[in-house]
């Protein structure tokens, strides 16, 4: 299956090379239009902007890339939220309290895990009820917005280190993790796994332990979500997540990544966050008025994951072609 | 190759930006300047409050001398936090003088607003509120609505009878605060029974189905107490019980002031009074904030109190035109819908504003923005308008209506 000569940009996570040429033109209009698009007051507020989105998204691509789906981001992010509002200020301290919301990521994805990988169960079925649990728990922690994040944590997560905003460190972050899982032997399997289950079980990679650990490194990543998230705001609402899990899937399937599994990356999705972060940033600059901006961010979506298929049905075409 | 072209011209577009970053001359102290850069930042849209308090900024944004000093942009941020900070980032960094804002929630916004304070934008609230200290919030949530129309009530049901309690949106700090005066009144009276109560969502199709449903279990109700969604309330009455009408409390809605005015109705029994927030506090925040941003004000403190409106059955006074003058301050049926808000206008504060200029946001011909009377400051409310501070002891107490002794 594997194409036999690599071009660099299918190294770039396979279908992401028309939503990198989408994003740096959308960067150019904006930075056209709104000249402080390149100082550093923007690039840190775009970086701090997309952060957030971009943590959630890598947790769902890696589950996505398995064949299966997770609706309980948003619910951890919620709850971490909270966690954080309430926890913070008082005795677990800054690195206790990014402990233990993380302990909550990790436990949320390994009660997904458990009962997808191991019991079989459907992952919608299972991730739409830890889902709704999971924002039934965070309005019991914080029954209406408020709480308190500690200093520490907003200056330490919005801050910079040496003049590099901490946002874009973690985005590098991201990005090499991803690159190094990949190549492990289970990130070979996530692919594998995900592109014929069957397949794979046949030639020996154990399926269930892929999605096991997909799962568990999802609810990881949805815990940093909702801390760095609670680092933004300074403070607490069970609600804050909502509308957020419409975008987790929009910044996947811009990113090229394909919903059934085994094709794409968390390189792509990084991509679709960048794609949708700048996209409300431009529609500002270039000065959409009032009630259009939301049919322009329908239009420019339903483009940008136009553009996404776009290179798999170049590379289909290519294959039929003889080389 | 398209690809190439394109990103030449990206190129391009990128040089020019840095070009033209370089050159941008840091924005100095906004006073004394002869243009204004002014956004209004909308969180919900979609509902006639909303509507009303943005068509009258953007009015009073066009009336001259403004209309040649500003330039007025509105956003919509809709419901999502993360949309609203990133916008209020976009306005900061497009270099705004001055952000009048409806936040969308008292906490989450408060670092984006200390960065608009810090690059020496002036950042005003109007309605809701938020806790960061650099924001001026205009609002009357810290004039007691719900303890003095509570009172206002008691008073005309001479300490007894039988309440319904229509609360507005779970959730939000005016429902907690107003719920919390309101209560503390009634609970003063024995003899004040609260047979029911529900959340009308300051709806008036919602509050209107609501006390319909009680009514029909409760047949002997004599009042019924509301922050909005009350002329639905009072059509509830109006059509299951016409012939005994209740006291209340409640909106501006131009048809219920018309109700509690109108003799033949008092007759049957309707006492009410018009109170609760109005749009106009848009509009009255946005003269302040020009007033401040232009240097002809100074304000001292964080938290400016818009005075509640509050009209009594003998206040109201049907006006002749299209505008609040003389003290006018009810439309005929015949002019607006009875949904209107007549706290849309405030004839005392707000004369630039008529009918038009509220339902279009266009300026009233041959007005001028006039210069606003001294400001009152509010009380201080945690987790309202402040984080680490008291509220005044007497808080929960009414401050516009005396209280009558307990009956025995």
């Amino acid at each position: 299956m594997m194409a036999q000569a690599s071009p660099w940009y299918r190294r770039l996570g396979g279908g992401a090379l028309p939503a990198i040429l989408l994003l740096i033109l959308m960067l150019g209009i904006y930075a056209a239009y709104e000249p402080s698009a390149l100082t550093s007051f923007g690039i840190s507020n775009l970086l701090n902007n997309a952060i957030v989105l971009a943590l959630a998204a890598t947790g769902l691509t890696i589950v996505v890339l398995t064949g299966e789906f997770d609706l309980s981001g948003a619910g951890v992010v919620a709850i971490c939220n909270v966690m954080a509002a309430t926890l913070s200020m008082g005795a677990p301290g800054s690195m206790g309290t990014l402990g233990l919301v993380l302990l909550a990521g990790l436990l949320v994805g390994a009660i997904n895990a458990y009962l997808i990988a191991m019991l079989g169960l459907q992952s919608l079925a299972v991730t739409i009820g830890s889902l709704i649990v999971c924002q039934g728990i965070a309005l019991i922690i914080l029954p209406a917005p408020g709480g308190e994040v500690a200093d520490a944590i907003i200056s330490g997560v919005t801050g910079d280190l040496l003049g590099i905003p901490i946002a874009g460190i973690m985005f590098v972050a991201l990005a090499l993790a991803w690159t190094f899982l990949k190549n492990t032997r289970w990130g070979l399997a996530v692919y594998a796994v995900g592109a014929d289950p069957v397949a794979s079980r046949l030639s020996g990679l154990n399926v269930p332990t892929t999605k096991f650990i997909a799962f568990v490194l999802a609810g990881l990543c949805y815990g940093g979500a909702g801390f760095v998230y609670s680092a933004e705001i300074g403070s607490g609402d069970p609600r804050i997540s909502d509308s957020f899990l419409l975008y987790m899937f929009a910044a996947v399937a811009i990113g090229g990544t394909s919903l059934v599994g085994g094709r794409g990356g968390v390189l792509g999705s990084l991509i679709g966050v960048g794609i949708l972060t700048v996209m409300q940033k431009m529609l500002f600059a270039i000065g959409v008025a009032e009630f259009y901006t939301n049919i322009f961010n329908g239009l420019i979506m339903i483009a940008a994951i136009f553009f996404g298929q776009l290179s798999s049905l170049v590379a289909r075409i290519a294959l039929r072609r003889p080389a | 190759m398209e690809g190439k072209r394109i990103s030449r011209r990206i190129a391009k577009a990128a040089a020019a930006a840095l070009v033209s970053s370089l050159c941008v001359v840091p924005l100095s102290q906004a006073n004394a300047k002869d243009h204004y850069k002014v956004f209004l930042n909308m969180s919900y849209s979609g509902n006639s409050w909303q509507a009303a308090a943005a068509n009258g900024i953007k009015a009073l944004a066009a009336t001259p001398p403004y209309d040649k000093m500003i330039e007025f942009k509105t956003v919509i941020s809709g419901t999502d936090v993360q949309r609203q900070i990133s916008d209020l980032q976009s306005m900061i960094a497009a270099g705004a003088d001055a952000i009048l804002i409806m936040p969308l929630s008292p906490t989450a916004l408060n670092r984006v607003v200390k960065q608009a304070c810090d690059k020496g934008i002036a950042v005003f609230t109007y309605d809701a509120t938020v806790t960061q200290p650099c924001a001026h919030n205009v609002s009357s949530i810290t004039a007691r609505y719900g303890a003095n129309t509570a009172q206002w009530m008691v008073n005309q049901m001479g300490g007894k009878g039988e309440v319904v309690f229509n609360h507005g949106v779970a959730g939000t700090t005016v429902t907690k605060t107003y719920d919390e005066q309101a209560y503390g009144v009634f609970k003063k009276y024995p003899s004040i029974k609260i047979v029911g109560d529900f959340y009308g969502n300051w709806n008036d199709a919602t509050s209107q189905e609501e006390v319909a449903k009680i009514l029909a279990a409760h047949p002997n109700i004599d009042g019924i107490w509301s922050v909005d969604g009350s002329y639905g309330s009072l059509q509830a009455v109006m059509n299951g019980r016409p012939d005994r009408l209740v006291t209340m409390a409640g909106q501006s809605n131009n048809g219920y002031r018309l109700a509690i005015a109108d003799p033949a109705m008092q007759a049957k029994g309707l006492k009410g009074v018009s109170s609760s927030s109005g749009p106009s506090v848009g509009g009255y925040a946005f003269k302040l904030m020009m007033e401040v941003v232009t240097g002809k004000k100074k304000l001292d403190q964080q938290n400016v109190e818009f005075p509640l409106p509050w009209v009594e059955p003998k206040d109201v006074k049907v006006c002749p035109g299209d505008a609040f003058v003389n003290g006018c301050n009810t439309f005929p049926a015949d002019k607006v819908s009875a949904l209107f808000l007549d706290t849309a206008l405030d004839g005392k504060l707000l004369p630039e504003l008529s009918i038009d200029a509220v339902q279009t946001g266009n300026p009233k011909a041959g007005a001028k923005i006039e210069e606003l009377p001294p400001v009152k400051y509010a009380d201080t409310l945690p987790g309202v308008n402040c984080t680490d501070c008291t509220p005044p002891a007497d808080w929960l107490e009414p401050n516009l209506v005396k209280p009558i002794p307990v009956p025995n």
